[in-house]
């Protein structure tokens, strides 16, 4: 094992199934105990109950049926937390200085914007994430044509979401453009 | 010291964004532009509260903890905006202003 310093992209060959279920369940049993840890204590993690909840969380993961893989792509993600931290407290910024102005300074009206994004994880997110950034809530999805409500119809909304689905493009890998995913995340 | 000062100054801060949220939800005319208000402004206000009382976390825990909280509540908050908006869409008004 003089290669396992280096990490393996997961295979999908069937001999690599046994391995990826045992990793899917350490990390379960990882993830279990760190939640335990969170709410009740590093004293309570040695309790019998943490202990069977614990097990009984990786135990549940190896019998359930996998759910389908999330293609993240870790490289991207600090830059789309980033992007999400900045936004959203502009969002924030923008929408009480709005609601505390006098003249009340708002245009609202809706519009329409077709994502590319595919179906799933990218798509959930983009719209959880345009109701949190300056100005936009997400109302509506017909097949890719969302409508949004905009605070201010001036603003440059489309750029912004735009903006929005470069990024969360960049953090997911679609099957759609695999040829983008060795140098997809350089823009 | 500059822990409790560095946690009132963040959550008054946080506590401006709340009382804005909430201007915002009295003052603006319709259910779409309310709900711009409500989920943006807390968003804010809360995580400079959460933000504010990390500084008094006695341990690692209890930061993420406090961090857990923020993120529950903002999907919370941002998946209840948009199916009240969708709602609203499909439905129209829930009630008349007048």
């Amino acid at each position: 094992m003089a290669r396992a310093s280096t990490p393996t992209p997961a295979r999908r060959t069937f001999a690599g199934r046994g391995r990826s279920r045992a990793r899917r369940a350490l990390a379960t049993a990882v993830a279990a105990a760190l939640l335990w840890w969170i709410l009740a204590g590093s004293a309570a993690l040695l309790e019998p109950l943490a202990l069977l909840a614990i097990v009984l969380a990786a135990v549940a993961s190896l019998l359930l049926p996998a759910g389908r893989p999330l293609p993240l792509r870790p490289s991207a993600l600090p830059g789309l937390l980033g992007f999400f931290l900045r936004s959203s407290f502009l969002g924030g910024l923008d929408v009480a200085r709005r609601a505390l102005d006098p003249r009340l300074p708002i245009q609202p009206d809706f519009l329409t914007y077709r994502t590319e994004l595919a179906h799933g994880p990218p798509l959930t997110l983009f719209m959880a994430v345009v109701s949190l950034l300056p100005g936009t809530l997400s109302v509506r999805l017909e097949g890719r044509l969302l409508t949004l409500h905009v605070l201010d119809c001036d603003a440059d909304t489309h750029g912004a979401l735009m903006t929005l689905e470069q990024r969360i493009r960049a953090a997911f890998r679609d099957p759609r453009d695999r040829h983008a995913d060795d140098n997809g995340a350089t823009s | 010291m500059i822990a409790n000062t560095l946690t009132v100054l963040l959550v008054l801060a946080g506590l401006v964004f709340f009382a804005a949220g909430t201007a915002g939800l009295l003052r603006f005319p319709d259910v779409y532009s309310r709900l711009h208000a409500l989920t943006k402004a807390d968003n804010v206000g809360l995580g400079l509260v959460v933000l504010g009382l990390m500084f008094q976390a006695s341990g690692p825990a209890d930061i993420l903890k406090l961090l857990l909280i923020w993120v529950l509540v903002l999907a919370a908050g941002t998946t209840a905006a948009h199916m009240v908006a969708q709602r609203t869409w499909t439905h129209g008004e829930f009630e008349s202003d007048r």
